[in-house]
């Protein structure tokens, strides 16, 4: 957790330095909040979240019911016996779970 | 409620709209440059608009350093640092890494290696400490330097594999003479790349990453006095002397107009580079020779992408360059074009080439690219990594200490004369090589009709 907040904090203030960033944080914050200036209040909201914040999310939006699988295989994976039976499991996790497949792109 | 209520109080809500303000002047950040008693160059560019420090180490051990037959030495070696030090295996070292907020970037061209990373100014000392040891004491572990090799001939697969990939591949090739160190890939080949065992790897560290060759740039939050002592602290007691540099041999290949075709069966389309041996990037024209190129193909309404874009529509974009290096770098036009206007596609680059020399530009083509380059000066330098790459070029290349100062005028003061001169002087049409990835079966008989030189055809499958 303190990794990863690190890592986001660096990258936010980071990117603040160029003009063009700037403009799009600006932008941000107004189109989907209303008002630009919590762009200055960003870093403080990151260091609000706890790792209860994160496992919380983590179950409630990252569950098995709305996720999308999907496999690239070689070309001749459908030809070969031998790949059809390793992408076997695969297809059992992708009816399982509902998820769209697209095979042999 | 109507629609002109609700956008009407949301207006008044906002606060006021601010107006543009007055361009103002643009000086590049002020540095300063101390030398360690051990031969370590410090730079020192202290800028406080942002808590963040960027700290870029430069060391001469680029690819031209590579010994013969041990191509892909310099940037194993460079990939290789960020995979454990003496106190840390590569796990640890990520971690340790992570926890500064940090990420550390390698990389070698064929002049020097690059390490650098941007951390918070409240972690620089810490972000230091890690960089000093990944430069001092890496531990090359052998598991980690045989995935480096083996991803690296991944690599070159793919590079073979694709178009443009080959093209670059067989225009460094072919551009310079087979003994030249440019000739031979920066990242080395399936046969050099294997050589490179760990003790290699050690040797060369060893002898290269040495104090006297080394340049750190440091730029952001920080004073001269803290990153000095920092400095200090951290690569003080650093010992040991690298060789002086030896510059490779930058000879041509060939010194006649030749056409190279590299076989690319069923290709639907042509990847096409034209271009020779050029001048060193530290030369007394590079100024007029920058504008010179940014009205050829630099820049989006530059001449050849004017012809071969919009006025044939022959592509999606052509463009030239030059490849700065300490030695005399590659001028090269490039451009993918369809199969059936491959032949057409070169004509129009070499009538533009040569039309840059016979007849002066106009005033307006002047005056954009001169505008651009200067306009965009500022805006190549607003970020602390940005300001460290320019002083790293300063370093890299032996540029005056004024060289950013003086930048923007000596662009202005370029004049179509000068343009017209450095591209009779050098470009040269008796001398360019043309490289094309495609299918010999539709396009060598179109190149031999346009009489450019001798057609060759190369079969990438056999010669690697």
């Amino acid at each position: 957790m303190a990794r990863a907040l690190a890592l986001v904090e660096t990258g936010f203030v980071t990117s603040l330095q160029c003009a063009a960033e700037r403009a799009d944080q600006l932008s941000r914050f107004t189109t989907y909040f209303g008002d630009p200036l919590l762009a200055n209040k960003q870093v403080e909201r990151y260091q609000a979240v706890t790792v209860a914040h994160v496992n919380a999310f983590a179950r409630e939006r990252l569950g098995s019911d709305n996720r999308a699988i999907l496999w690239y295989l070689p070309a001749n994976a459908d030809d070969a016996g031998d790949g059809r039976a390793d992408n076997a499991q695969g297809d059992d996790l992708v009816a399982a779970n509902g998820a769209l497949a697209i095979t042999g792109i | 409620m109507s629609n002109a209520t609700l956008s009407d109080a949301s207006v008044s809500n906002a606060p006021a709209r601010p107006t543009p303000g007055i361009p103002r002047a643009y000086a590049f950040p002020a540095f300063q440059t101390r030398i360690l008693a051990n031969g370590l160059r410090l730079i020192v560019a202290p800028i406080h608009s942002y808590p963040v420090v960027t700290v870029l180490a430069v060391i001469e051990a680029g690819a031209t350093r590579d010994p013969l037959g041990c191509e892909g030495l310099a940037q194993l070696a460079t990939r290789a640092l960020a995979e454990g030090t003496a106190t840390m295996d590569a796990l640890q070292l990520a971690e340790r890494l992570e926890s500064l907020g940090t990420t550390l970037d390698t990389g070698a061209d064929w002049d020097s290696a690059i390490v650098q990373l941007t951390s918070l100014a409240s972690r620089v000392d810490d972000a230091f400490a890690v960089l000093s040891e990944v430069l001092r004491t890496p531990s090359f572990p052998d598991l980690e330097l045989e995935r480096l090799r083996a991803e690296r001939v991944a690599d070159l697969a793919q590079l073979r594999s694709e178009p443009r990939g080959l093209a670059d591949v067989y225009f460094s090739r072919l551009l310079y003479n087979e003994e030249s160190r440019f000739a031979r890939l920066a990242g080395g080949d399936e046969i050099s790349i294997q050589k490179l065992d760990r003790a290699e790897v050690v040797r060369f560290h060893e002898q290269y990453y040495r104090p006297n060759a080394t340049a750190l740039m440091v730029v952001g939050d920080i004073t001269v006095d803290a990153a000095l002592k920092l400095a200090t602290d951290k690569f003080g007691d650093w010992t040991g002397e690298a060789p002086p540099v030896k510059e490779p041999l930058d000879r041509s290949r060939y010194t006649n107009p030749r056409v190279h075709v590299v076989t690319k069966s069923d290709a639907p389309q042509s990847e096409l580079r034209v271009g020779h041996v050029a001048v060193p990037r530290e030369h007394p024209d590079y100024f007029p020779l920058v504008v010179m190129n940014a009205i050829l193909g630099g820049l989006f309404s530059s001449r050849l992408n004017l012809n071969l874009r919009e006025v044939h529509a022959y592509t999606y974009g052509a463009h030239s360059a030059f490849d700065w290096r300490r030695a005399a770098s590659p001028f090269e036009v490039s451009t993918a074009v369809e199969t059936a206007v491959t032949a057409d596609a070169l004509r129009e680059a070499l009538y533009e080439i040569a039309r840059m020399r016979e007849t002066p530009i106009t005033d307006a083509e002047l005056s954009l690219a001169t505008s651009y380059l200067d306009g965009v000066f500022p805006i190549r330098f607003e970020t602390t990594a940005a300001v460290a790459g320019g002083l790293a070029n300063v370093e890299i290349f032996r540029l005056a200490s004024n060289y950013f100062d003086t930048y923007r005028e000596r662009v202005r003061a370029v004049t179509a004369e000068d343009v017209q001169r450095v591209a009779r002087e050098h470009l040269d049409p008796s001398r360019l090589q043309v490289i094309v990835v495609g299918d010999p079966e539709k396009i060598v008989g179109p190149l031999e009709a346009l009489g450019v030189g001798e057609v060759t055809v190369h079969d990438p499958a056999v010669e690697h």
